[in-house]
């Protein structure tokens, strides 16, 4: 059994590897390590890391002068205090990916795959670099520093963290084929359930005309969790061809309940946060929401959906996509371009 | 028997039995049944047997007698029908009900139950609006916070499946609007038009001419004209646009006209000085009032004020003098404070750095750039629908190579806000050497330059006539040339575009070629988004003097008038009207361009020179909205070739019409001062575009015979504005999206044709996803029946290679393209 679960740390430079592209596995590959991005196995990484790059961004580019009046002036009491505990979290979500990415990408022993994951640690720099961005422009540093390390005074706050990252730990003091599957889930869950919430938090004040300032840079973060989102779930996906005899009744199940466990502690946080004083939100729709969010991130990983029913986006949370969507917010034709080097990606062949 | 029976709200009502008979027949159609007339009277018996011994009774007795005699004739599946019909109708009362409970100020209950009778289906039911507001609303707010948040849910329940709360939304806010109102006429003693329109005068809103042309009488006729339903036609954006722009409001942002009132000032401004007055008044009126012609922003914000400036789209050229440069930039300081979106030609200014060697910084023009970007951000208070200037160059320019980058060089502090757009002015020549040997040199040179070796001014030339002095310069070794090869011109080009949208371009020779009025001038550039051609040239300084006024001295300055082209502007919106019917076409067609060509002579203007060219050639720009619309009406997919020949139909109708209604107002009140000479004249205009058939020839005779009214009509603006007043979809252009947000003032507002429905919903197409050849063949069929431009998007996304992009501007060029406007990237999204 032991040597069947077994999972090794990518090495360096293996002379005597297999140079076809079949000897490529998203684990235990035993190809030469070099990187030869001209023969790839996993098609699908050309288009995402493409699209990756060309969403690069930087939050300055972001005007929040509003924010700074709204966030004295037009949040009530119950909103800023929701606002600073959600920014907090999400602080310590990207924290602990620009941690953890790395430990899963020792043993990501296709080179392709491990560049994506390299990208898509820099894109959480961005990440931690906004929120660092949006704290400087409209706290003093008192309460800048209250808000980051806000888990020091919230019991509540704490368990939470100690929770997720308890789940991380799991994998890097036993790491095995099953732990490892184990960690790619809980990935995929801090990234597709754990933040969604917080983005959505965002959008509602961003809808009530609020701090959209704020709601443009997470709607950015938003874009490339998305996209960090489908990365992990290709490499679920390849694992899970690659290693069918993993995939047991039992471990599906174990997945199953952790995704569920997600969402139960996902909805107590929601009530925690916003409770029912939040203009736009309460409770009943965060219920819907994260049940459907569950189920949704549980079947494109080919699980059984978690929760009856809540197949669909629920009717009171449409708002959620469409303020989520980048690309259909358009922005005055005379204003809004970026400067930097998008045309990176622009292939030159005249 | 004459039995009553109570309403809900406590009010009653004679019994009937027909009432009973047609909820009944309701549930049997609903379960594909008939109600025969035995049935019919049976359940009806059974009813009376019920309650015939009762004097009153409720509407609810009687719905559970009609289920228990559903029940007992075995009418199982029509009786559960029925009690769901029930159950639904009670709680849609509930909700509305609710509503109406919400608020004291307002007074709901004939407005929800109207929108209900106007929009019966389920997707737009008043469940889901009282659902969306309950999660928006805390207690303690008041009436008018309460009003925001049921605008905001409407607006919010916006979709492509449920397009129409974009009108449900505008009926709400429009109905708090008037009921502001009201009380404001109250307060300002204003009890009917004619006292209203006084008290605008009075106050300074209106101008005095409406009174001094139309009596009480007359005033009075007119405001029974007033069609005050058509508000229903105002969606929640349109209105916004109209409250935003052009509504007349106080200091303290207080309104007085209603939008009808407002429509009708605009068209007794525009029909006053017309024999029969108020004839015009009620069809200018009706055109613009139902959305079938629309006139640009400056008519509807200005018409019936003092001094209405009336015209928009100015171009300007720069000369290459300091007077002449300041001169430009005291015109546009006054646009933009006005009106704003210009275009200006540098193309005649040297290039300083170039020619002073002992200069390291090579700017050349973009210092000019730089100060025309700070004088427009200087003046321009809010930005809105004209807050840029697009700032024209030539290709061989010898600052075009800093002038492609400007972004990078004005753009060095990040919170610099930056407004121009720059665009390029190409010769044919240029798109030859780019598709037939892309490796050859260009030479850049400095204009003012060539004047002083050459004595001509080469950028004063076009077609072949350009071409050949130009490789005389290319081959003249006294000339200081920058050679860079045409490769590389492009790949700044196009990285540019795919990074910025910009440059622009600008055909000129296909422009020249083409214009009617060639015989008094040429075309340098066009205007802010690349529609409008007409003549240009710089001013000519004679000289300032000293005269004596009244005995005192004054300053005279005294300068030749040239062209500086402006436009009265307004769109034909096709999906208002019955477009296929050619005799409303006509109709419409011929009252939007009499009411225009009234504005040239009403028109006020800041600038003598541009006013004075307005009336020599009388031009107008006259475009259409709603394309993509209509397209999907006829269950057409704009990449077709179906599409190409159903435009192609349209648009020779449209232009038609238009030459025949200027024909006609010109043998009513005379031709445009330039006509002799024109191509409308000489009858080139017909033979360029092959217009032989009969019907042409009679119009081509008699425009030669009788003239013709405007010298330049048709121009396809994409104007934002009219667009989504009309929410008509934007000029002929295919939709960026079906769905996608508008972000205004920390609002983001839904935006959706209301024309979406589910079966045409296939042929909406999102821009991105067309085959930019049909976008191109598109412009090249709609180039035949317009005498300017159109103003065109490319969409593309970040797949394109550099020489995919390269080929659309040549097959552009190739198919007598004159502009292209922006060139919108697509950001592909995983997934
Ligand atoms: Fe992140
Ligand atoms: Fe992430």
């Amino acid at each position: 059994m032991e040597e069947n679960i077994k999972l090794n740390k990518k090495g360096l430079f293996n002379p005597s590897g297999d140079i076809s592209i079949n000897a490529k596995a998203i684990v235990n590959g035993t190809s030469t390590n070099i990187n030869d991005l001209n023969n790839i196995k996993y098609k699908w990484v050309s288009n995402w890391y493409r699209q990756a790059i060309s969403n690069f961004w930087i939050p300055e580019e972001v005007n929040m002068n509003q924010d700074i009046k709204d966030y004295r002036k037009s949040l009530t009491i119950a909103e800023r205090r929701s606002y600073n505990k959600t920014l907090s979290f999400l602080i310590y979500l990207d924290s602990l990916q620009t941690l953890n990415l790395p430990n899963i990408n020792e043993y990501i022993s296709a080179q392709e795959v491990s560049f994506c994951i390299n990208l898509q640690c820099f894109q959480e720099d961005i990440h931690s670099q906004s929120y660092a961005y949006i704290l400087d422009t409209i706290c003093s540093p008192d309460e800048r520093n209250s808000i980051i390390y806000d888990f020091k005074n919230d019991s509540i706050m704490l368990k939470r963290y100690e929770f997720i990252n308890g789940k991380y730990e799991e994998f890097i003091d036993n790491p095995n084929l099953i732990s490892f599957i184990k960690v790619l889930v809980a990935n995929y869950i801090l990234e597709g359930l754990y933040f969604y919430t917080g983005f959505m938090f965002f959008y509602n004040l961003g809808r009530n005309s609020k701090m959209n300032g704020t709601a443009q840079i997470i709607r950015k973060v938003n874009k490339d969790e998305n996209n960090h989102l489908s990365l992990f779930k290709n490499i679920i996906l390849e694992f899970k061809k690659e290693h069918k005899e993993i995939f047991t009744l039992e471990v599906e199940s174990i997945l199953e309940n952790m995704i569920k466990e997600a969402c139960i502690q996902e909805i107590e946080w929601g009530f925690y946060i916003i409770g029912n004083e939040i203009r736009g939100l309460n409770i009943d729709m965060i219920k819907d929401y994260i049940k459907y969010l569950g189920n949704i991130r549980a079947t494109s990983i080919g699980l059984k959906p978690i929760f009856e029913g809540h197949l669909k986006e629920p009717l009171s949370m449409s708002w959620v996509s469409n303020f989520s969507k980048d690309d259909y917010i358009k922005l005055d034709n005379y204003g809004n371009s970026s400067l930097y080097s998008k045309s990176s990606t622009l292939k030159d062949d005249l | 028997m004459n039995k009553k029976i109570i309403k809900r709200d406590g009010r009653e009502e004679e019994f009937k039995d027909s009432k009973i008979v047609s909820a009944i027949e309701k549930s049997f159609i609903s379960q594909n049944s008939i109600l025969s007339d035995e049935e019919s009277s049976k359940i009806l018996n059974l009813i009376h047997e019920a309650i015939d011994l009762k004097e009153k009774i409720t509407v609810e007795d009687i719905q559970d007698e009609v289920e228990k005699a559903l029940m007992s004739l075995n009418f199982y599946d029509i009786a559960k029908a029925y009690i769901l019909y029930r159950n639904s109708r009670t709680q849609i009362r509930e909700y509305r009900d609710f509503l109406v409970k919400e608020f004291n100020k307002y007074d709901l209950r004939l407005l929800s139950k109207n929108i209900e009778k106007e929009y019966p289906t389920k997707e737009y039911s008043l469940l889901n609006l009282a659902n969306k507001y309950k999660s928006f609303s805390l207690n303690s707010i008041d009436d008018e916070e309460k009003m925001n948040i049921l605008i905001k849910s409407a607006l919010e329940l916006v979709s492509v499946e449920a397009p129409k709360w974009d009108l449900i939304a505008g009926r709400i806010e429009l109905f708090r609007y008037h009921l502001n109102l009201k009380t404001r006429n109250k307060e300002l003693n204003v009890t009917n038009f004619y006292s209203k329109i006084k008290y605008l005068i009075d106050n300074d809103y209106y101008g005095s001419y409406l009174l001094e042309k139309y009596n009480e009488e007359e005033i009075n006729k007119i405001e029974r004209m007033i069609i005050k339903s058509r508000d229903k036609l105002l969606s929640y954006s349109s209105f916004k646009v109209l409250k935003e722009e052009c509504l007349i409001k106080d200091k303290n942002g207080n309104y007085f006209e209603t939008p009808q009132e407002m429509f009708m000032a605009i068209a007794m401004h525009l029909a006053m000085n017309e024999k029969d007055k108020l004839f015009y008044v009620k069809r200018f009126y009706d055109v613009l009032s139902k959305f079938e012609f629309v006139f640009a922003l400056p008519i509807l914000k200005n018409a019936r004020r003092k001094n209405a400036q009336l015209s928009n789209c100015f171009i300007d050229i720069m000369d290459d003098s300091i007077v002449s440069i300041f001169e430009s930039i005291s015109n546009l300081a006054k646009t933009y404070d006005l009106t704003g979106g210009m275009g200006i030609y540098l193309g005649k200014l040297r290039s300083t750095s170039y020619l002073n060697k002992n200069s390291e910084e090579n700017v050349g023009i973009l210092k000019w750039l730089k100060i025309i970007n700070d004088v427009v951000l200087a003046i321009n208070k809010k930005g809105g629908f004209n807050g840029g200037v697009t700032c024209y160059l030539d290709i061989w320019h010898i600052d075009m190579l800093d002038f492609l980058e400007i972004r990078k060089y004005l753009n060095l502090n990040k919170h610099y806000k930056y407004i121009i757009y720059p665009a390029i002015c190409v010769p044919d020549y240029f798109w030859k050497l780019a598709r037939d040997n892309i490796n050859a040199m260009w030479s850049l040179m400095d204009p003012h330059e060539i004047y002083l070796k050459k004595n001509y001014h080469l950028e004063d030339f076009y077609g072949v006539e350009w071409e050949n002095r130009y490789l005389d310069c290319v081959h003249d070794d006294r000339i200081i040339k920058k050679d860079v090869p045409i490769k590389e011109i492009i790949r700044l080009i196009v990285k540019n575009a795919f990074e910025t949208g910009t440059p622009f371009c600008f055909n000129r020779d296909i422009a020249n070629k083409e214009n009617p009025n060639k015989h008094k001038g040429m075309i340098y550039s066009s205007n802010l988004s690349l529609e409008i051609m007409q003549n240009v040239s710089p001013k000519n300084f004679i000289n300032e003097e000293v005269m004596k006024f009244n005995g005192e001295e004054v300053l005279i300055k005294k300068s030749e008038p040239s062209n500086y082209p402006t436009s009265v502007l307004g769109s034909i919106c096709l999906m208002n009207f019955d477009y296929s019917n050619d005799s409303k076409l006509e109709d419409v067609i011929s009252i939007g361009i009499r009411a225009l060509d009234n504005c040239i002579d009403l028109t006020s203007c800041f600038n003598l020179n541009s006013l004075l060219t307005l009336k020599k050639y009388r031009s107008l720009g006259i475009s259409v909205n709603g394309y993509q619309d209509v397209l999907a009406n006829e269950n057409i997919k704009f990449d077709s070739e179906e599409q190409l020949i159903f435009g192609n139909k349209l648009f020779e109708k449209i232009n038609y019409f238009t030459l025949k209604a200027s024909n006609a107002l010109a043998i009513e009140k005379g031709s445009y001062p330039y006509f002799k000479g024109s191509d409308f004249d000489n009858g080139n205009y017909f033979i360029n575009r092959d217009y032989l058939s009969e019907k042409r020839a009679k119009l081509k005779d008699s425009i030669k015979n009788k003239g013709l009214r405007n010298g330049y009509l048709l121009a396809f603006s994409s104007s934002r504005f009219t667009s989504i007043l009309s929410s008509n979809s934007e000029s002929i252009l295919p939709l960026l999206s079906k769905f996608y947000f508008e972000e205004e003032a920390n609002k983001m507002i839904p935006r959706v044709s209301k024309f979406i429905t589910n079966e045409n919903n296939l042929y909406y197409s999102d821009a991105f996803d067309i085959s930019q050849d049909y976008i191109i063949k598109t412009a090249q069929m709609i180039y035949k029946h317009i005498d300017q431009g159109v103003s065109l998007n490319l969409y593309i996304n970040n797949n394109y290679s550099m020489r995919q992009i390269l080929d659309l501007y040549i097959k552009a060029y190739e198919a007598g393209i004159k502009s292209i406007h922006f060139l919108r990237l697509k950001e592909a999204t995983y997934e």
